[in-house]
Parts: structure tokens; C-alpha cells; sequence
């Protein structure tokens, strides 16, 4: 079941559109990790799917259906900065929203500052936590009334290496234990590629594409290019000689070996041995970072 | 519904802002009962200036004047923008309940609080009036028609208010155009009657008709009319209100 559904998801202001007819697909289970500069309309299209703005156009389903209220009380979220009552300790910021949620049990409270990480930290106001315990507290908030669903904007933004590893392990925790999908945006790619589970990229306000992290890893890999006579005796050469069985026809005609790499030399005498001319040998590929960093419009 | 008002209820419960308004209104009272305490017993000109005071006097004008209308919008306002500065109003709205909802929920929880505050604290000082100087007479009716007065005054200009707050978003800025249509409004008002010498300017006037809403002394029907007025100001900005809080993009 996809949990998210945008078709044609625009929203725009003075006259410019910082979402363009985007089309998104979140899968139920799905760790989304949504991609994309500053400005790009990320944190705009979050808003569209909690209901805190308007699409100018299009729409989209929660759940598979159109009743977006019915959906957003199986919603979590945290937009941008952690949204607190400053006054009030992390336990009375809890006991707000599940009042307002109709879940009132100060044992489920109790539970959710345990699990977030936050036990002790009895009369402090929210406004003397650190950041790191502020989105923590965030998060917590959004688990309340058991969502089936996290949007999450940045939520490892500002914070140290060590806060950064809890909210990682933290959601890895809940998406394991509760089944949650979560759609979550982020700056930092290396975290998000220890935890996504599809990718969304979006470059001014445009969706570019949507790829599984399996997508991903072939995509980034190293592997040789080669280009020779005839593929697919190629392909009959390296599985017999080398005993290579990765290795595929590419777009250009030529071939993509994906094991053996730092064999070239062995590889390309196995091909030269068994008549197959190669004109061209060479080692591509890219890192993830690098990769992103195209798709989202840079150099 | 009722889990909004009772989450609103718990958050002004736990509000700073309340504390602080509770306590300067506190402190306000216990200035004006300790002149009355000192009139009664130092005797001598202080005692001759509230001779004519009494209890039931104190208790309806506790809700008079442009001062006390400040106090509210520095309650309400105040709730209500700080919302949108600490960007809870983004939490609140993204849980699936109803915006009309949840903005009448907050009208409620804060109109309440202000009202429960302002007519306790009022009858402490008609109490303490009372004792100096003597309570009064009023029939039963009329009283009642006091406390209307009284409530409708609170419950509409939490409702001016909020409709100025959902409008400015900044706490800042709300309290700064509730000052001004306060203390603006009253000089146009007087302005606009010596000019044109009609004295329904002033009449109509927000202040003018808080006055009369708390005023037993007046015509039963004539406080009952200024009653009804601002009741129905307070009615049409609530609806505005909620509207505009319903259609609003909030980021």
C-alpha cells in the first residue's frame, strides 16, 4: 500500500512555483529519504502533506484515500525546528498533545520519554534543553497516538556526531519495532544512506527521480567499462574464463563488469586470448555523495 | 472537541503568561483593597473621597476602561502569538483535528481563564469595599445582568483580540494594534462626534458601550441593548477568526 501519494503537487507563491507538479510515491514500510538543496522545496511539500499549507494545485492521497483528516491522525511530524512549549518540561509538553489526542495515560508518557531517551529530566523547562534533546522530544511528540507515519524534516540538523548516531539508531529502532514508514529529509547524505530505503531527489521545486537503495548502490558502484566488438561473447568469455557472472550490457553498447575489478589486466588478456577485440578499458563509477550532488543540479 | 478544550485548558493552566497576568491583576486589587482598608481606617480626606463607594460599584467596574480591555489582549494576544513564535501552532495543527476546532477550543480555554480570574479577583474587592464602606443594593435581576455585562465584555474582546492575533502572528505586533484600536478608536470616535455632532460615535463606541454593558444604574433595556451590541461584535470577530485561522497557510 503506498502511504503517500502526490499527484501533480504544486504550491506556489508571488507568482513562483516552489513545488512543481510533483509526483511522489511512499511506500507502507519505506524509510524516504528526500533529497535535495536548500530551497528546493522539500520542507514546502512536507507542509502540503501535514496540512500546515494549501497546494495551489494538485493533490494527494494518505493511506490510499482522499480524507486527509482521517490520514493526518495516523501522522507524525516534525517540521524544521522543534516546535516546544518553552515554559513547560518535556513531560508537560507530552501531557499537552495527548491530551489533545484523547490518550491521557501518564504511563504511556513515562514510556515515550524512555524511549526517546529523555527519563530524567523531571522539572527542566524545554527551553534549557540542548538541540539534541529538544528534537528528541520533537520526535517523541510525533509518536504519540501510535502514527503509522513520520515526516521528519532534518531532524539530524545541528546536531553532534553522537546526537546524530541516537536519532539514526532511534528511528532505525521504531521503524524495526513498529513498522513505521517514515519520509524524512536531510542535508547529511552519509546518514541517510545508512538508513534510507528509497530515495526522492527534488531540484527547484521539480521531483528529478524516485530510486530504491538497491537502485542506488548499482548506480554508484565501480565497475569496468569496456567497450569491445561482441558483448555477448564477452559476457560467454569472462563467465567461463574468470568466472565472472556480474556483468552486463550497458545503454552504449559496451560492457559493465562488476566483480574482479582490480583484475583488469587478467580480464582484458582473457578477452584479447579468446578473440574478442576491446578498444576501451576503464575503471568508472562514483560516490553516493557525488552522485546526489549531480542529480540535485550541482557541478 | 472536548480533548482540545481540555488540552488548552491544561497548556493556559500551565502558561507563564497566565501567572503573570493572574499576578498583575493580583497585585492591582490588593493596591486598590489596601486604599480602601486605609480610607476606612486612617479616616480624614481619604476616607471622605470613598464615602460614596461601594461593593457593588467596585465589582462591576472591575471589568471597566480601556486598561482592563489591555490586560486582555495581553492575555489572549499574547497566548495566542506565542503560539506562532514558538511555531507550536505547526504540532497543533498537523494532528489531524479540525483548525475551527482547535482555534474555538483555545477562545474558550483563554476567555474562561480571563473570566474566572478577572470576576474572582473582582469579588474580592467588593467584598473588602464592602466591609469598609457597605456592599449597596441591586435586585437579583440586575445582578445578574452585571455578570452578562461583565462576561460578554471578556468573552468579546478575547474575540477582537484573537481576530487581531491570528492577523499579526507576532506577540508584538498584536498587542501593539490592539493599543492603537483601543486608544486610536476612542480619539476617532471623539473626534468623529465633535465633527459631525451625532452622538452615536461615541455611543457605538467600544468603551463607551463596555460602560454601559456594567452599568445598573442605567435603563434595563439600554444596558441590556450595549450588552447585546458587544455580543454581537464578539461574535462576527470570532467567526472571522476562526475563518481566518481555518484558511491560512501556517509556516
Amino acid at each position: 500500500m503506498e502511504v503517500l501519494t502526490t499527484r501533480g503537487l504544486t504550491k506556489t507563491y508571488r507568482g513562483k512555483d516552489v513545488v512543481n507538479s510533483v509526483d511522489m510515491h511512499v511506500e507502507k514500510g519505506d524509510i524516504y529519504g528526500f533529497i535535495g538543496k536548500n530551497g528546493a522545496g522539500k520542507t514546502t511539500l512536507m507542509k502540503m502533506v501535514c496540512g500546515l499549507t494549501r497546494p495551489s494545485q494538485g493533490g494527494f492521497t494518505l493511506f490510499g484515500s482522499d480524507d486527509l483528516g482521517a490520514g493526518r491522525k495516523k501522522i507524525g511530524c516534525v517540521i524544521e525546528q522543534p516546535a516546544l512549549y518553552p515554559g513547560m518540561t518535556a513531560r508537560e509538553n507530552l501531557i499537552y498533545y495527548s491530551k489533545m489526542q484523547g490518550c491521557e495515560k501518564t504511563t504511556d508518557v513515562d514510556a515515550m520519554l524512555n524511549l526517546v531517551g529523555l527519563p530524567d529530566t523531571n522539572k527542566k523547562k524545554s527551553k534549557k534543553f540542548s538541540l539534541g534533546m529538544k528534537q528528541r522530544l520533537s520526535i517523541a511528540i510525533a509518536l504519540l497516538g501510535d502514527p503509522e507515519f513520520l515526516v521528519l524534516d532534518e531532524p539530524m540538523n545541528g546536531l553532534d556526531p553522537a546526537g546524530i548516531r541516537e536519532i539514526r539508531e532511534l528511528l532505525l529502532g521504531l521503524h524495526a519495532k513498529r513498522q513505521l514508514t517514515i519520509l524524512m529529509s536531510s542535508h547529511i547524505l552519509g546518514e541517510l544512506g545508512k538508513i534510507a530505503t528509497k530515495y526522492g531527489i527534488i531540484n527547484s521545486g521539480v521531483m528529478v527521480e524516485e530510486f530504491s537503495a538497491e537502485d542506488l548502490e548499482n548506480r554508484v558502484k565501480h565497475y569496468l567499462h569496456i567497450t569491445v566488438n561482441d558483448c555477448e561473447k564477452a559476457q560467454r568469455v569472462l563467465a567461463d574464463k574468470c568466472n565472472i557472472r556480474e556483468c552486463r550490457i550497458l545503454e552504449d553498447q559496451s560492457l559493465g563488469v562488476y566483480e574482479q575489478i582490480e583484475n583488469a589486466a587478467l580480464i582484458n588478456q582473457a578477452l584479447v586470448q579468446n578473440d574478442v577485440l576491446v578498444s576501451r578499458l576503464v575503471s568508472e563509477g562514483q560516490d553516493m555523495e557525488m552522485y546526489f550532488v549531480k542529480r540535485m543540479g550541482g557541478y | 472537541m472536548l480533548d482540545i478544550m481540555k488540552s488548552e485548558f491544561y497548556k493556559v493552566r500551565k502558561s507563564k503568561v497566565t501567572f503573570v497576568t493572574a499576578l498583575c491583576l493580583l497585585g492591582i486589587t490588593l493596591i486598590e483593597a489596601f486604599a480602601m482598608l486605609y480610607g476606612r481606617f486612617a479616616g480624614g480626606i481619604w476616607r471622605e473621597a470613598l464615602e460614596g463607594t461601594r461593593g457593588i460599584n467596585v465589582y462591576a467596574g472591575f471589568v471597566s476602561g480601556s486598561f482592563f480591555l489591555i490586560f486582555i489582549a495581553l492575555f489572549v494576544g499574547g497566548m495566542i502569538s506565542n503560539e506562532y513564535t514558538n511555531r507550536t501552532v505547526r504540532q497543533v495543527v498537523s494532528r489531524g483535528a479540525s483548525r475551527v476546532q482547535i482555534a474555538l477550543g483555545q477562545f474558550i480555554a483563554l476567555s474562561t481563564a480571563m473570566t474566572l480570574i478577572s470576576l474572582s479577583f473582582a469579588a474580592l474587592l467588593s467584598i473588602v469595599t464592602g466591609l469598609c464602606y457597605g456592599f449597596g443594593s441591586i435586585s437579583f435581576g440586575r445582578f445578574i445582568m452585571v455578570v452578562i455585562g461583565q462576561i460578554v465584555i471578556i468573552w468579546s474582546y478575547a474575540a477582537i483580540t484573537m481576530l487581531i492575533a491570528h492577523f499579526a502572528r507576532s506577540g508584538g505586533l498584536s498587542i501593539g494594534l490592539n493599543v492603537m484600536f483601543l486608544l486610536g478608536g476612542e480619539m476617532a470616535s471623539s473626534i468623529l462626534q465633535f465633527l459631525t455632532k451625532k452622538e452615536y460615535f461615541y455611543t457605538y463606541w467600544i468603551e463607551n458601550m463596555q460602560m454601559c454593558a456594567i452599568n445598573f444604574d442605567l435603563e434595563a433595556a439600554k444596558q441590556a441593548k450595549f450588552t447585546g451590541i458587544l455580543f454581537v461584535i464578539g461574535a462576527i470577530c470570532l467567526v472571522l477568526g476562526l475563518v481566518r485561522f481555518k484558511i491560512r497557510d501556517v509556516d
